[in-house]
């Protein structure tokens, strides 16, 4: 069910790093339903990393306003930490920690504790199916078990909105299968899922809306079929290139 | 509460999987405190020693003594004027403070009554040779001369320091009986002589005859026997004189704070064991920054900012585990100095004095200050390798600073200025007052209130760095 009260509002947003001249976001206005499954495709240094750790909070910005789920997030950023899970293109887990470890830890930081924190811990090591890798180390881990260890560790709490960047960066065809079905399934649950992805055919498949950013400005929107047929083009792939052109970006 | 306990739970388990870095912090310093207290308690220091010679402007002795101990090129010598007693007692304190290893004190008469001490010696030996073994026996008149100690020098130096006083003394001793019995020897023998010239007067040829040529002759023959007169065929009689060395001054050491009978020996194991502990304290930089490193690099910094959990209940969590690591290490190196040292090397045990509640705090000051230096370094680096590289570096770096491997009184002037700025010192100079000198909470607060000002610090510019990086 969606609710027609934006959880994601983004009015006007500037952001300037430090000691460089040109903006990495130019104004950016976005709005994000509930329960929505939201793409935000890029060419690399496009803005899209930038634009999610600024919705989260990890990020200050220059001008402009970022609402989340009725929380300004300027003022009080981390308010909306216990309704955001983060799943980052990097691998957030301690690699000297077992992944069952790491999961009880971010689980613990979220709250959780005792046999509910254990059975959360083992529902969602049963759904990306780490059973058998549970007690090794992170470290010892290959990347796309660590890759799916990564993504449960920032839904133990179960959070409203969920941030994916790149989260099958790296993995073979059978883990990007198995992390899509479950990314739909919490989008079916309810969850809110803002989803970054270089794989365009992935986006298209699984995002009822999606933005195209280019030099930090929003370039596209809308739900893929209908850019599809707006741009002429066979998939959405193309039209990410007709869009954002072939030059290589760094 | 329980997000700490799952804070600590997490830290204990990447702690203790890191274990070549868990060992470098227990055997590398163990083993450099075995080996350099061993090399130092075998191997003698030229370096000069800063003490105090405190004595009226006009006093000889002052004179004697100050040559005779820069001659030795050993000690290096403050002149204070005794004129008040205010002087004297800031000279005590800063002996007792460790300013300085050692302070001569020369009372104003003490140049006087060695004189009139040695002119009664000198009299006595002619008119009463047994009361001058009495008086020399009894050493009731002789001039003192005072010597304080810091309580925390090192044996070896106080006995070279009382050998070469000795030494000097007697010198002074020598001189001055030497110039009292030659004079007093000059009227024995004078007397001695009239007494002969008295007798051969009665045989005298020119008796009765008045002056002339002739008498002169006379006069000139018995001058001339006289004269051919060896001093044992004379018969004369010198005076037994069975003098020795501190008859007429002695030394009388002490140490210069006010519990003398609380004084703990000062030893290798006392001076070296606080230095070695804080330098292993310190060591703690390697997992903590390293941890903290490697949180940032590896991503789960990121994660950690999106949870409900503020970065201070983080780094608390730290440091609570890394606390009880330090201190940990704080009793295993006590121990080392207490039982291992004596029992396996033949080295003096190590005392821990009786403020038990001052060493704690201490201790406890000492593992945050170490911990506040791991943020920083954490905060500060951006690879594992700088962390460790740096860190390592500037262990050893703020240990030579602070007094582990060379006595702070020993190191030269331009550079103890800087000594000031490492927090190694503090914790190692609040031990030496605690272990050497049984000082108290009250005596070492400035340090400990330094060490704690640094973990605060510390911590700040941490959390400050972290809210900057965003």
């Amino acid at each position: 069910m969606k609710s027609a009260q934006p959880i994601i509002e983004v009015k006007q947003l500037h952001k300037r790093y430090h000691g460089t001249s040109e903006e990495a976001l130019k104004g950016i206005s976005l709005s994000i339903e509930r329960g929505e499954n939201f793409g935000m495709l890029g060419p690399n240094a496009a803005g899209k990393t930038t634009l999610i750790s600024i919705i989260c909070g990890l990020l200050k910005f220059s001008n402009g306003e970022v609402i989340v789920n009725g929380i300004d997030v300027r003022k009080t950023p981390r308010q909306i930490c216990p309704i955001i899970g983060l799943i980052p293109q990097e691998i957030a887990l301690y690699p000297n920690l077992t992944l069952k470890e790491n999961l009880l830890f971010f689980g613990r930081m979220h709250g959780l504790n005792g046999k509910e924190l254990r059975s959360k811990v083992d529902y969602f090591i049963d759904i990306v199916k780490l059973e058998p890798h549970q007690s090794k180390l992170a470290s010892r881990c290959s990347g796309g078990i660590r890759r799916r260890a990564n993504l449960i560790a920032g839904l133990i709490h179960e959070p409203q909105i969920i941030f994916l960047d790149e989260p099958t960066l790296g993995t073979d065809v059978q883990s990007q299968h198995l992390i899509g079905e479950f990314i739909k399934e919490l989008n079916k649950q309810g969850a809110t899922i803002i989803y970054t992805t270089h794989y365009i055919k992935e986006a298209e498949q699984m995002c009822n809306r999606v933005i195209i950013i280019d030099n930090g400005n929003i370039v596209a929107s809308g739900v893929p079929n209908q850019l599809i047929r707006e741009q002429n083009c066979s998939d959405l792939g193309q039209v990410f290139l007709k869009i954002t052109g072939k030059e290589l970006r760094d | 509460m329980k997000k700490l306990s799952g804070v600590i739970l997490k830290e204990i388990l990447i702690l203790f999987r890191d274990l070549p870095a868990l060992l470098f912090l227990f055997v590398m310093p163990a083993l450099l405190l075995i080996i350099i207290s061993i090399t130092e308690d075998r191997v003698s220091n030229q370096n000069k020693i800063p003490m105090l010679l405190i004595a009226p402007d006009t006093s000889v002795l002052k004179q004697d003594i100050s040559e005779g101990l820069q001659k030795s090129h050993f000690f290096k010598i403050k002149n204070i004027r005794a004129d008040d007693s205010l002087a004297v007692e800031n000279a005590k304190q800063d002996i007792a403070e460790g300013k300085y290893q050692a302070g001569i004190i020369i009372p104003a008469d003490a140049n006087q009554a060695m004189a009139k001490h040695a002119e009664n010696l000198v009299t006595l030996s002619s008119t009463n040779p047994a009361a001058m073994k009495d008086s020399l026996n009894s050493k009731k008149q002789t001039a003192c001369i005072n010597i304080f100690f810091d309580p925390a020098i090192k044996e070896s130096l106080k006995y070279s320091l009382i050998n070469a006083l000795n030494g000097i003394i007697t010198g002074i001793e020598i001189k001055v009986m030497i110039k009292k019995y030659f004079s007093s020897l000059e009227g024995v023998i004078k007397k001695q002589l009239q007494a002969r010239m008295d007798s051969l007067k009665q045989n005298d040829p020119s008796v009765g005859i008045p002056n002339s040529p002739i008498k002169d002759e006379i006069n000139r023959q018995v001058c001339k026997t006289m004269g051919n007169l060896n001093i044992n065929k004379m018969n004369l009689k010198i005076p037994e004189f069975p003098w020795q060395p501190q008859s007429l001054l002695t030394l009388n050491e002490t140490y210069a704070n006010d519990r003398q009978n609380l004084v703990i020996k000062p030893s290798v194991s006392q001076n070296r064991v606080p230095g070695f502990t804080l330098f292993a304290m310190f060591f703690i930089v390697l997992p903590l920054a390293g941890s903290i490193v490697t949180e940032r690099n590896e991503g789960a910094n990121n994660r950690l900012r999106t949870l409900p959990v503020s970065y201070l209940t983080l780094m608390v969590g730290k440091i609570i585990l890394y606390s009880f690591v330090c201190l940990f290490q704080f009793f295993f190196m006590m121990s080392i100095g207490m039982y291992v040292l004596p029992r396996f090397f033949d080295m003096p045990a190590l005392i821990m004095g009786t403020h038990y509640f001052a060493i704690l705090i201490t201790a406890i000051m000492s593992s945050l200050a170490a911990i506040g230096f791991g943020l920083l370094v954490g905060s500060w680096a951006r690879t594992h390798a700088q962390a460790s590289t740096f860190g390592s570096l500037m262990v050893v770096i703020l240990g030579v600073l602070g007094g582990v491997f060379i006595p702070i009184y020993l190191i030269p002037e331009s550079i103890k200025t800087i000594t000031i700025i490492s927090p190694m010192r503090w914790g190692i100079d609040a031990f030496i007052d605690l272990f050497v000198r049984n000082d108290g909470l009250y005596s070492v607060f400035p340090n400990i209130a330094c060490l704690f000002s640094f973990f605060i610090l510390s911590l700040t510019i941490t959390l400050y760095s972290y809210s900057r990086k965003k």
